[in-house]
């Protein structure tokens, strides 16, 4: 089978990408591929135009109401992405949790960290301390307690 | 032919790009704001007068459907809870403004319209017919470079997006009809529509400026 001629002028790991987003297209991505067609950079611009031209192609083989055919303004989309880059999307930080060992070694470059720590302990020694005197206290009371009561009675 | 099918792949589609927007990709917003900024426009076209309002108004769409995204349940398909929007914002933005509207307002009343019922398809229909002639023009020969492509193709190729694109059928069903395995047709489906977007493509750089 002869390959189309772009196909055999663009790089493998575009192609591969493209074939990743024909699939997608068609709802028959697979998780893994979708989390690397979402991550390649460098192939962007080539993946966005392939992206445009399948759903062209799709649209004016179906000749579906309200699908024209011109493609979207490259400016538009990228004034809406810059106007969201601003913006705190409701619900991600639930989904989007730091991964313990990233979390783990932030903590660990942080400067305030080893000050944190000095502070904690210092606050367990308080605590520690206070709780220890007010144990003393009740040993001494409570017998004093105990005698007073059975003098009473 | 399945009609429904083309519609059912491409919710699914979305609904995948709307987990992964809410799992914090971005990116997978941009590929669904890449794929229905024209719909939306020319929705908001139609109710409108002014092509600066419908561009701001139509970036306020996805601005709100971001925000909202949580609230996605799938239980419609992404671009009708999108026209929704849409609307919503149209009528919101031309109540504030005091405008006249293209079309009378009233007919957008409903809560429960959506794109392939009433009000809405009615907007859509007329979207096409309103088109400017340039834009009639530009497309119709989209449709011609697309409809070459397809008779330049090997047949295994033209059955192969035929069966997926008009008939609508899923990967499984395409392997079955063909008796072939799915990662042929899935390859095939692909090798098609690089073969085709090799033909528009340069119509598509003129109509599309910058990029394409």
């Amino acid at each position: 089978m002869n390959s189309p001629q772009n196909l055999d002028a663009m790089p493998t790991s575009l192609a591969d990408g493209c074939e990743s987003l024909s699939a997608l297209v068609d709802g028959e991505c697979r998780p893994e591929e979708l989390a690397a067609l979402l991550q390649s950079g460098p192939q962007r611009q080539g993946l966005d135009a392939a992206w445009t031209s399948y759903q062209t192609v799709g649209a004016a083989l179906r000749q579906s109401a309200g699908d024209d055919l011109l493609p979207p303004s490259t400016d538009f989309v990228a004034a809406v992405m810059a106007r969201l880059a601003t913006q705190a999307l409701p619900g991600v930080g639930e989904v989007a949790e730091m991964p313990p060992q990233v979390r783990a070694r932030a903590a660990a470059n942080d400067e305030s960290w080893r000050w944190k720590w000095v502070a904690g302990l210092a606050a367990c020694a308080a605590v520690a301390a206070f709780g220890w005197q007010w144990l003393d206290q009740e040993v001494v009371v409570n017998p004093e307690l105990a005698k007073s009561q059975s003098a009473s009675r | 032919m399945l009609a429904g099918s083309s519609h059912t792949s491409s919710a699914h589609s979305d609904w995948l790009l709307v987990q992964r927007t809410l799992a914090g990709e971005m990116r997978a917003f941009e590929l669904l704001v890449l794929k229905y900024q024209r719909r939306v426009e020319r929705l908001i076209g139609r109710l409108v007068r002014d092509p600066g309002l419908v561009e701001d108004l139509a970036q306020e769409t996805f601005i709100r459907a971001y925000r909202a995204l949580s609230r996605f349940r799938g239980e419609s398909a992404f671009y009708t809870w999108l026209y929704r929007i849409a609307v919503n914002t149209a009528k919101r933005q031309l109540a504030e403004l005091r405008r006249d509207p293209v079309l009378s307002m009233s007919s957008l009343e409903s809560d429960d319209e959506d794109e392939t019922s009433g009000s809405v398809r009615e907007l859509m229909l007329q979207a096409i017919d309103d088109a400017t002639p340039e834009a009639l023009l530009a497309s119709k020969e989209i449709a011609q470079a697309v409809n070459a492509a397809m008779q330049a193709l090997p047949s295994e190729l033209c059955q192969a997006i035929t069966l997926r694109e008009i008939d609508g059928l899923s990967y499984e069903a395409i392997a079955r009809q063909l008796e072939c395995p799915i990662g042929t047709v899935r390859s095939r489906i692909f090798r098609a529509r690089e073969a085709i977007s090799a033909r528009i493509k340069p119509l598509l750089e003129r109509q599309g400026g910058k990029r394409w």
